[in-house]
């Protein structure tokens, strides 16, 4: 939890990403090496460790997704491998399907009216799992971000970090179907 | 990284692409994902009732190259087998046959585990046929 404790952080999963950026800035100025020139080669040497680990930590923590993926690998558990829901799964299918008959409309010269109807159509049904899975992502955070700082067992925790590693590991799905989209039909 | 010979033929002659009708009772289908890449994969069966000879296969995945020539693969090596003999295919064959790297081996697993869902999928319309006894 390494990240969370250099920005001064309790381990949460909702995050002020404003304060957050605000505190990067304000601790990167305070670690920069331009700012240790004259400090022993040591000192300096350590500066540009903490730029570094810096970096990493803000990049990680400014993203929900990876912030949680942190969250669940620093407990020692790994982003859930399984299957993800048949239901899940058969949409996805169905999504890549219109995208498919999109690039197949396009090739046979479809117009340009039509094609973005199909697009939008196709860009609607994305939206929509992105929304159901932002949904579920913020509760299984605010559940979280609930029991931090309480008494609540080691059983229970891992019982969240399990379901919580269960709902990013879904996000690729997304992340494919939101990027073939971009390039089918950038917006 | 370049992709093998075999990886390119696959991907630009795939084998056995297209649907099966899953609600037809001698087709087994399997629906698999890769939360590591994104990538999904469909895998169907034909199967002959009563020799449980697998008689057609047929894929459509969206992924890499990778994962649809694992999944083309796939469809080659089931037809013709029985169903219990299919469930021997190991993804570490595919991954010897295709020279996947080991950044993309997750695409042959994706490809075992279709099959499996595939066969389970057929079994589950068949509960009469328990697996068979294999000769030898």
């Amino acid at each position: 939890m390494k990240y969370f404790e250099l920005f001064e952080l309790e381990p949460r999963l909702n995050v002020d990403t404003a304060a957050l950026e605000r505190k990067f800035h304000a601790l990167s100025r305070e670690h920069h090496p331009d700012f240790h020139t004259l400090a022993t080669p040591e000192e300096r040497a350590r500066a540009l460790e903490t730029t570094a680990l810096l970096n990493d930590a803000y990049r990680t923590l400014r993203d929900s997704a990876r912030r949680a993926e942190y969250l669940v690998r620093s407990h020692g558990l790994e982003i859930d491998s399984s299957q993800a829901p048949a239901s899940m799964l058969m949409e996805v299918f169905e999504i890549n399907e219109g995208l498919e008959e999109l690039r197949a409309a396009r090739r046979s010269g479809t117009g340009a009216e039509a094609m973005a109807e199909k697009a939008d159509a196709v860009r609607e049904r994305i939206a929509d799992k992105r929304r159901t899975h932002d949904a579920s992502l913020g509760q299984a955070f605010d559940r979280w971000d609930a029991l931090v700082g309480t008494e609540a067992s080691e059983e229970e925790r891992q019982d969240h970090l399990r379901t919580l590693a269960e709902i990013v590991a879904q996000a690729s799905y997304i992340r494919n179907l939101e990027r073939e989209l971009d390039e089918e039909a950038p917006r | 990284m370049a992709y093998s010979d075999k990886v390119v033929d696959h991907y630009n002659n795939p084998r056995n692409v297209g649907s099966l009708d899953k609600s037809q009772d001698d087709v087994g289908t399997g629906l698999v994902g890769a939360p590591e890449c994104g990538d999904v994969m469909k895998l169907q069966i034909q199967v002959d009732d009563s020799s449980g000879v697998i008689e057609d296969a047929k894929f459509k995945t969206f992924g890499c190259g990778s994962a649809i020539a694992s999944s083309s693969l796939a469809t080659e090596w089931v037809k013709g087998k029985t169903v219990d003999e299919a469930l021997d295919i190991k993804n570490t064959d595919i991954v010897k046959e295709l020279s996947l790297p080991p950044v993309k081996i997750h695409c042959s697993v994706l490809a075992e585990d279709a099959i499996k869902a595939a066969i389970s999928d057929w079994k589950a319309k068949h509960p009469a046929e328990a697996p068979a006894e294999t000769a030898g």
